[in-house]
């Protein structure tokens, strides 16, 4: 914390040149002129000092994150703080009845242009044949396909989806609504392509489908919505967001 | 370009900017009671004429990166109640009598009042970061309120860096400490969040915010330092607070830092005595005799050019991040806040 007055008069800020000319242009009447690339002593504090927050911060944040993400831990019951994790998300529970869960599950990354597509927690209760559990309105999930596409382009992503069960198969076939916009635009309902579909999960492990948009060459331009889900099961509902530009 | 069009151009888009967010805060503002005692007073502060720096990094940056200033509107408000929160706060804290030309909100409407008028400031501020969920999805959304919660925490730690000093008497800080103040106090919420959060929507959410660190820090820091000059050798109808008001609060500003680093051991004790000394007993002979120091140490100078430097640097990151991008309005708008900010007088 204490800076002796040499440590300070050696501080004091320096300007050097090395303006661009679109810089100069904008300075030179105010006095700026020749500080636009200035590596003064304070400036370069002042990146250290950043520096060093943000490292700061990031640990901070890792910590945050690897808490509200540790499905396993929150499974297991080890986690003491679920309130908060549950206020934060709309969650599925493990409770006496049998539950699947599905996580549409975000692995853009490994798949090239893909993009991004919203990390969503679904929660499928159990359900028998008289007696479906719907999905309450205000969970049913938002799935947002980031990065505009354009008519005639073509995009893929992999949703994974988890099976609770322990003891029996589910077998999802997806169905899909035609995508409306605002305007009253449409886009056939076989822009989205389910593979495989069905997609059969055996107990307790997860199974991928690839999720394919392909827009129609003569799309407008607008925000699309249209509704998915999975044929014979009340509950897994979602609905699904795109913006063709 | 000529200064004065500069000054012209930049002041009518915030104009711009600051009417547009103004126009939804308030209308964010419930309509019901209690009105006297809380909710007519909730408006005082954004109508006393802020100067919409932060819904207009926030608006403007989010539309040079492929949005539209409604998709941005909810996060700008939310900043924007955010800041009127603080600065309610930070006036008590600070014992501020002036505000926007005015007197402080708890000066007239008393503490407890004025509390509870922050403290719902910071209530209302999460229905729009709510609302942001019919607008941008549930992606976007959670990203905003991370950027919001970081952008909270930062400011209050900072405050408290500087409330601390003030209240040990620390006269041994250094430039670094006061940097490092003014980053977490000022810097994030008042550059680096509207600018990250901007980008972000407009881009919606594919580029990554962290590229703007440092030149949102730089903005700040030139901002802050001259925010400080002019509480020195402002005019105060157009500054809208005390001249020399800093001083009476003992607020470690970079000229009050390198005062304390450049005097004699004798200045320093005076210095240190009259900072010891509760804020209705710094007299303005008192505080004209620490005025006179910094002329003699040149502090002022020193100021002007730490701020002239960080705004360089500004520049220079502001070429970097948006050279490529067409020349807009919103482009001209955030080039000129730079030059802007170093030659305000108020």
């Amino acid at each position: 914390m204490t800076a002796t007055k040499k440590e300070n008069q050696k501080a004091a800020p320096e300007s050097e040149t090395g303006a661009s000319s679109l810089a100069e242009a904008a300075t030179s009447v105010n006095g700026l002129s020749g500080l636009v690339g200035s590596a003064s002593q304070i400036v370069l504090k002042a990146v250290g000092i950043l520096e060093e927050e943000i490292a700061r911060g990031i640990v901070t944040a890792k910590q945050v994150e690897e808490k509200l993400t540790d499905v396993p831990k929150i499974r297991s019951g080890k986690i003491t703080d679920n309130v908060q994790f549950n206020d934060l998300f709309v969650r599925f529970r493990k409770d006496a009845h049998e539950i699947l869960d599905i996580i549409v599950d975000v692995v853009s990354a490994t798949v090239q242009g893909a993009g991004k597509i919203s990390s969503q927690l679904i929660k499928i209760g159990t359900e028998t044949k008289n007696e479906p559990v719907p999905v309450p309105a205000q969970q049913v999930p938002l799935i947002q396909v980031p990065g505009d596409m354009k008519a005639g382009e073509q995009k893929e992503f992999p949703i994974t989806l988890e099976n609770d069960d322990n003891t029996t198969e589910k077998i999802i076939t997806f169905i899909n609504t035609p995508l409306i916009s605002p305007s009253g635009e449409q886009l056939y309902a076989g822009t989205l392509v389910f593979n495989p579909n069905p997609l059969t999960i055996p107990p307790g492990s997860k199974a991928t489908a690839i999720v394919k948009i392909d827009i129609p060459a003569n799309a407008k331009t607008g925000s699309y919505t249209c509704f998915i889900q999975a044929k014979d099961l009340e509950s897994l509902k979602a609905t699904l967001l795109l913006k063709v530009i | 370009m000529d200064a004065e069009l500069i000054r012209e151009q930049f002041l009518s888009r915030l104009a711009h900017y600051k009417d547009e967010s103004l126009k939804h805060l308030i209308a964010a503002i419930p309509d019901r009671e209690p009105k006297k005692h809380l909710y007519d007073l909730v408006s005082i502060y954004p109508l006393r004429g802020g100067k919409g720096f932060r819904p207009g990094l926030c608006l403007s940056t989010c539309k040079i990166f492929g949005g539209t200033e409604s998709e941005a509107m909810n996060s700008a408000i939310a900043i924007e109640l955010y800041h009127n929160a603080f600065l309610v706060h930070d006036d008590i804290e600070d014992e501020s009598e002036d505000r926007r030309g005015f007197p402080t909100l708890h000066a007239e409407y008393g503490v407890p009042i004025a509390l509870n008028v922050g403290d719902a400031m910071n209530a209302l501020a999460i229905m729009p970061l709510m609302n942001n969920i019919l607008s941008l999805g549930p992606q976007l959304t959670w990203q905003v309120f991370k950027e919001i919660q970081h952008m909270a925490l930062e400011s209050v730690e900072g405050q408290a860096m500087e409330l601390g000093w003030r209240s040990e008497n620390n006269c041994k800080l250094d430039d670094g400490d006061y940097l490092r103040m003014i980053l977490k106090k000022t810097c994030w919420y008042t550059c680096i969040h509207p600018i990250r959060i901007g980008a972000v929507i407009g881009s919606r959410g594919q580029v990554n915010p962290d590229i703007f660190n440092r030149f949102g820090y730089y903005l700040g820091a030139a901002f802050q330092i001259q925010d400080d000059l002019l509480n020195l050798e402002g005019e105060k109808a157009k500054y809208g607070k005390e001249i020399g008001g800093d001083i009476q609060e003992g607020k470690r500003t970079l000229m009050l830092i390198h005062l304390m680093n450049s005097g004699s051991a004798e200045e320093n004790e005076e210095i240190k005595n009259y900072l010891l000394l509760p804020r209705a007993e710094r007299t303005p002979e008192k505080v004209q005799q620490i005025m006179d120091y910094m002329r003699k140490y040149d502090c002022l100078n020193y100021g002007r050019i730490a701020a002239r430097n960080l705004a360089g640097a500004a520049l220079k990151e502001f070429y970097t991040l948006f050279g490529a991008f067409p020349e807009t309005e919103e482009k001209q708008f955030i080039e000129n806040m730079i030059i802007y900010m170093i030659n305000r007088d108020k």
